[in-house]
């Protein structure tokens, strides 16, 4: 019985060999298929199988060329996925364009398979300088555009506008300041003097850190190497600056006045429920916060909030990039037809309105339907507003063991607040902690 | 002759694909991460330099690593007790004749056939301190993902939940072992249920609950799922473990040699523990 089972299950595996010989080949040489793997679900991904679609029926269909998406998961687990084959050698399994967000920078600039976007676009004869200058510095890395700015994001403040009238507000904060002033205006307690609403939630880390510290004086570099994007950083700048000091002083005013709340995660969750009355965000959960907090109450958003009057340097870009990978199959020209269609001034405006995410492409910012879609939802236009009055040297940081650094920021401010510490001390021991995995990676990769 | 030799090839035939199979996933990898952590290795994963224990000097000397450590040891502190008490209390109470009782069995046992990730979600989301269902039930306002203790609590409450299935099922088969007549004996003789317990039930239980202790052990040392779902480590690297730490070095950072050293460390700590356990059930636990 069981050697009968065992001949029918070899029978089984070697029918299944059969049939995959029996695939039909693609024989149509013409045809050229793009893979592009990338992480946009819900909206995100309902846009870009948009997108994707109405490239593979015009443009893609007059040039011979075939967009498969393929959703891979999170960003992360993307990024997961692309290093393994990075590393296995196995090139042809690589998709021609990938979707990374910045935390994948470090692992993907110096990779032999990498092709840049500036490359590409220089081959097309593509004039980069249609993409907003924010953006594109947002993935220049020695000088060279190395990837395309797709789902680009900035940072806001959102606010219950309930609760500001309620408060009797008129008014959104400009500086640390003001919030500590406006938090405490908004803050609510119960007879027992329980908290019941808080006027702020956060604990800074990397991501609020990077426009706190870099927007000081005008621009302030987080590290050296231009916060990493000249090359790997061997140094902290904050605390020589002076930049980590000033922000941490004003922080522990702004904690002092009791308004604000040590929340780290599910921010979104305790906006939404009202306990927490302002909160800071990307512009990319617009969408989600507005659907989460209903008709419970009014939400508004605003610039977000300088560090002081001299902090002039605005926002800097955040979000994904597309990636182009050489994986032997010889469709670079075929990628980049549709990363060029991808990023056109009619699809960004598209995936704008679907996703939230602000247009990259110049010409979105004149077209008349876009003009329209601000009217119709103002939330939209303060972010557009804030970044471009902002310094568009002011990017992010591109840093070996980003993971810790998010930690050291987080628990060194926390121990700060906790235990009283200076904010000299606090800017010190930050300085010693990042500076020591920075020397531990060049220390790694023998240098 | 010749059928003496095929007897003598045929045993190390059978063991070959097993064999084969532990020296690519277990004794290979186990040999590339103590190499590793004595290496200085790149990005690309090649080893470029010995450097002897100076990956061990850094790691020791570096706060992130004594948050883990000591995060992974209180850990085990309140999770082995706990665990082992909730187990043995249910395996207790579900020890009786009768259908209402396998009902019970199969509720215990159930957390098993739900899958390891899928649990945590659940688990995320009934915890969500502002829309979560606990919080709701229990009319408190506990941040379960904001306050450190908090966090630690809720590891702890999900690992038992995880091993509960387990050790439930050993347990609870091991106290059906334990002969029917002389618990009747007891009983006819005026012994308490305390006493059945602490001078039947437990010694003759007594070399599944090492087991059970022993597997807690190891389960709490290398920690790492739940974490990486529920809280990622944190707020403020509170609940970063150690097996946490080796995957954001080893996997996020693409430090392979301070990964690989974590690792080397948390196989030896895990291992010196189990062993001083092996020694003492060896002097303590009679098997029948």
């Amino acid at each position: 019985m069981r050697r009968l089972f065992i001949i029918a299950l070899l029978a089984l595996f070697a029918i299944q060999g059969l049939m995959a010989l029996g695939t039909p080949e693609k024989t149509n040489e013409q045809v050229k298929t793009i893979t592009w793997w990338h992480s946009n679900s819900g909206l995100a991904g309902k846009a870009s199988d948009a997108l994707v679609d109405s490239f593979n029926a015009t443009v893609g269909k007059e040039k011979g060329i075939q967009v498969q998406a393929v959703y891979q998961g999170k960003s992360n687990d993307v990024l997961t996925k692309t290093k393994a084959i990075l590393q296995s050698n196995t090139t042809r399994d690589l998709p021609d364009l990938v979707q990374l967000d910045g935390s994948a920078v470090l692992d993907i600039r110096d990779q032999k398979q990498l092709i840049a976007m500036d490359d590409l676009a220089k081959a097309d004869g593509y004039d980069l300088s249609n993409i907003i200058e924010a953006a594109r510095l947002s993935v220049t890395y020695k000088n060279k555009m190395i990837a395309m700015p797709f789902n680009s994001s900035t940072i806001l403040l959102y606010y219950n506008k309930t609760a500001f009238e309620e408060a009797g507000l008129s008014h959104t904060p400009k500086t640390l300041k003001e919030l500590g002033s406006t938090a405490k205006a908004l803050l609510k307690t119960d007879e027992k003097g329980k908290v019941t609403r808080y006027g702020f939630a956060n604990v800074p880390t990397t991501y609020e850190l990077i426009v706190w510290l870099g927007q000081q004086n005008g621009l302030s570099y987080i590290t050296d190497e231009e916060n990493g994007h000249t090359g790997p950083p061997t140094k902290v700048l904050f605390d020589e600056n002076g930049t980590m000091v000033n922000f941490l002083s004003r922080w522990k005013e702004l904690y002092a006045t009791g308004a604000v709340e040590n929340l780290t995660s599910d921010l979104n969750g305790a906006f939404a429920s009202g306990r927490v009355a302002m909160i800071v965000a990307s512009t990319s959960n617009l969408t989600t916060i507005f659907s989460m907090v209903g008709d419970r109450f009014e939400v508004c958003v605003a610039n977000f909030p300088m560090v002081d009057e001299k902090a002039t340097g605005g926002v800097n870009v955040g979000g994904g990039a597309i990636y182009a990978l050489d994986n032997g199959s010889g469709n670079q020209a075929a990628a980049w037809e549709f990363v060029k269609f991808a990023i056109s001034a009619e699809q960004q405006l598209k995936w704008h309105v679907a996703t939230g995410y602000f247009p990259v492409h110049q010409d979105t910012y004149s077209l008349q339907a876009f003009e329209q879609h601000l009217a119709q939802n103002p939330h939209y236009g303060v972010a557009i507003r804030q970044l471009m009055a902002s310094n568009p040297k002011l990017q992010g940081i591109w840093v070996p063991s980003a993971y810790q650094i998010y930690y050291a920021f987080q628990s060194g401010i926390l121990k700060m607040l906790q235990e009283n510490r200076s904010a000299e001390e606090t800017s010190k021991a930050l300085e010693r902690e990042i500076n020591s995995y920075f020397s531990e990676f060049l220390r790694m990769q023998g240098q | 002759m010749k059928l003496y030799r095929t007897w003598k090839v045929k045993p190390y035939v059978l063991v070959l694909p097993a064999l084969l199979l532990a020296v690519v996933f277990a004794y290979r990898p186990f040999v590339i991460t103590i190499l590793n952590s004595f290496h200085t290795v790149n990005l690309g994963g090649v080893r470029m330099q010995f450097v002897g224990v100076e990956n061990y000097q850094r790691l020791f000397a570096s706060e992130s690593f004594q948050a883990s450590l000591s995060n992974t040891l209180r850990f085990t502190l309140f999770f082995v007790p706990t665990n082992i008490t909730i187990c043995l209390s249910a395996a207790l109470l579900s020890n009786r004749e009768g259908k209402l009782a396998t009902l019970n069995q199969i509720f215990f046992f159930l957390p098993m056939a739900v899958g390891l990730s899928s649990a945590m979600m659940i688990i995320k989301m009934m915890f969500n301190p502002s829309i979560g269902i606990i919080n709701h039930l229990i009319g408190a306002d506990i941040q379960w993902f904001n306050d450190p203790k908090a966090a630690m609590a809720l590891l702890v409450i999900a690992g038992v939940y995880l091993d509960i299935g387990f050790n439930f099922l050993l347990l609870s088969a091991a106290l059906r072992n334990v002969p029917k007549e002389l618990v009747e004996v007891a009983n006819l003789e005026g012994a308490g249920k305390m006493s059945i317990f602490r001078y039947l039930q437990l010694p003759l239980i007594a070399p599944t609950l090492v087991f059970v202790l022993m597997t807690n052990i190891k389960d709490a040392m290398l920690i790492s799922s739940p974490v990486l779902i529920l809280t990622e480590g944190g707020p403020f690297r509170s609940t970063q473990t150690l097996v946490y730490q080796m995957y954001l070095e080893g996997f996020k950072s693409g430090n392979y040699a301070m990964g690989s050293a974590i690792a080397t460390v948390v196989f030896l700590l895990t291992f010196t523990i189990l062993l001083s356990l092996l020694h003492l059930e060896r002097r303590r636990v009679y098997y029948q």
